[in-house]
């Protein structure tokens, strides 16, 4: 009777400690797994961030927005076929960057798998869910515009543009508005003298060049019904000849359009909207999956 | 016939028993054993590469002396806690367009903690990147271990 009661007592020792040892056990699974799944999270949202990310250095743009500022930084004319640059780096995502336990791809709208380089360049870099678009005719980058739709338009409160010329000198007059060669000429004009009150749609812009002397010209026109068009050519010239840059304001859906004729710039520009709810996007989507998770989201 | 009773029931008694602390001993070190480790050294490896690269180090890297760049990856391992070991490796590639598309490495730097031998078990992130101006492409890879 004594050796059945060591038996059952040794017997229920065991039994209590190999429980607690797997509710220990279980209860670390579960913990592992819960960080196993953060990781994998974690994982895709760097992945995604990474591969979206370095597509605007491949266009050699960059955008930053704070509150309702977004700052828009270029380079013109592209110095680089762009194209290939995007076909290369869709290439190094796949062979040198991406691994088995991952795949990246880039895909329209609908879904379907596409090269970088389809990206429409007339469709970059669109303000959301305003549809203020900031583009260019082609890769070339030799013109940049800024467009929205009438509807959209007074979300913008104000744009400054600043252009550093790297090549070209002004070839017009700087100083004296009574000079027929004065650098600021608006012809179709439909400049205004305030925004304030306008019955139109009424666009502030300060514009301002600068040479590669460091002469700088700041246009003294910053209003304009842009419900018209007003365009403005700036002398410029360079060593091989005089030439110029072609400015246009309006009419909607075009903001602005500045045409540099291949003259090298970097360009900033501040847009003012009023409101800091908006966000930028790239007309591709990046599709990051993992066996465990993945992140489709428009870059 | 006792002693056989006898015999069989001791006989069951260090089998269970064996049985028992067997699956304790082997459940031990599971219980003990975590991700969260992974976990810390995985977000301390991103956020390193992250912010070399919204910096803008690793496209700077390009185009610079191996001993300047291999002194500077230096720095970065060294904010590791003591307690966890580096390996962080910049590699930039030369693209052709081809085709096919085909990448060769240009130029390979490194650096990692000092006296810290890496182990079997241990994270690597990456970092991709790209230099516009010298049309390079490059990744960062950190693998981090636990001293």
């Amino acid at each position: 009777m004594r050796g059945l009661f060591f038996t059952a007592v040794t017997f229920l020792i065991f039994l209590a400690i190999l429980t607690y040892v797997y509710v220990l056990v279980y209860d670390n699974i579960e913990k592992s797994k819960t960080v196993a799944d953060t990781i994998s999270a974690q994982r895709i949202y760097y992945t995604w961030h990474d591969v979206a990310d370095s597509v605007n250095d491949l266009l050699n743009v960059h955008l930053s927005k704070k509150a309702e500022h977004l700052q828009i930084n270029d380079s013109l004319p592209a110095t680089e076929n762009i194209e290939d640059l995007l076909d290369l780096y869709q290439e190094f995502v796949n062979q040198i960057y991406g691994d088995p336990t991952i795949n990246i791809d880039f895909e329209d709208i609908d879904g379907n798998k596409i090269n970088l380089s389809d990206m429409d360049p007339q469709s970059l870099f669109t303000i959301e869910p305003m549809n203020i678009v900031y583009f260019y005719p082609d890769y070339g980058k030799r013109e940049m515009n800024i467009n929205a739709d009438p509807s959209n338009f007074s979300y913008i409160d104000g744009i400054e543009v600043f252009i550093k010329l790297k090549n070209v000198y002004f070839n017009c007059n700087l100083t004296h508005p009574s000079d027929p060669q004065y650098c600021e000429k608006w012809s179709p004009d439909a400049s205004v003298s305030t925004c304030e009150g306008a019955a139109f749609n009424c666009l502030t812009l300060n514009l301002t060049f600068e040479d590669v002397n460091s002469d700088i010209f700041n246009f003294e026109t910053h209003y304009f019904n842009v419900d018209s068009k007003s365009t403005a050519n700036l002398d410029i010239k360079n060593v091989t000849g005089s030439y110029f840059i072609t400015i246009q304001v309006g009419p909607l859906p075009t903001v602005l359009k500045v045409d540099l004729h291949n003259a090298m710039a970097d360009s900033v520009i501040d847009m003012y909207l009023n409101t800091s709810d908006f966000y930028i996007n790239l007309p591709s989507i990046l599709n990051v999956t993992t066996p465990f998770g993945k992140k489709v989201d428009i870059i | 016939m006792k002693a056989f009773v006898i015999t069989i029931d001791a006989l069951m008694a260090i089998t269970i028993a064996s049985i028992m602390l067997a699956s304790i001993l082997f459940m031990i070190p599971q219980a003990s054993t975590s991700n969260f480790d992974k976990k810390q050294l995985f977000n301390l490896g991103n956020d390193i590469l992250s912010v070399m690269d919204t910096s803008r180090r690793l496209s700077y890297y390009v185009g610079q002396s191996a001993g300047f760049v291999n002194e500077d990856l230096g720095f970065y391992v060294g904010l590791l806690p003591k307690t966890f070991c580096g390996n962080l490796t910049v590699k930039t590639y030369d693209g052709s367009i081809g085709p096919p598309p085909s990448f060769n490495l240009d130029k390979t730097y490194n650096n990692f903690t000092q006296n810290c031998e890496k182990k079997n078990e241990y994270i690597k992130v990456k970092r991709i990147f790209i230099n516009y101006e010298n049309e390079k492409y490059g990744l960062a890879e950190f693998e981090l271990w636990l001293r």
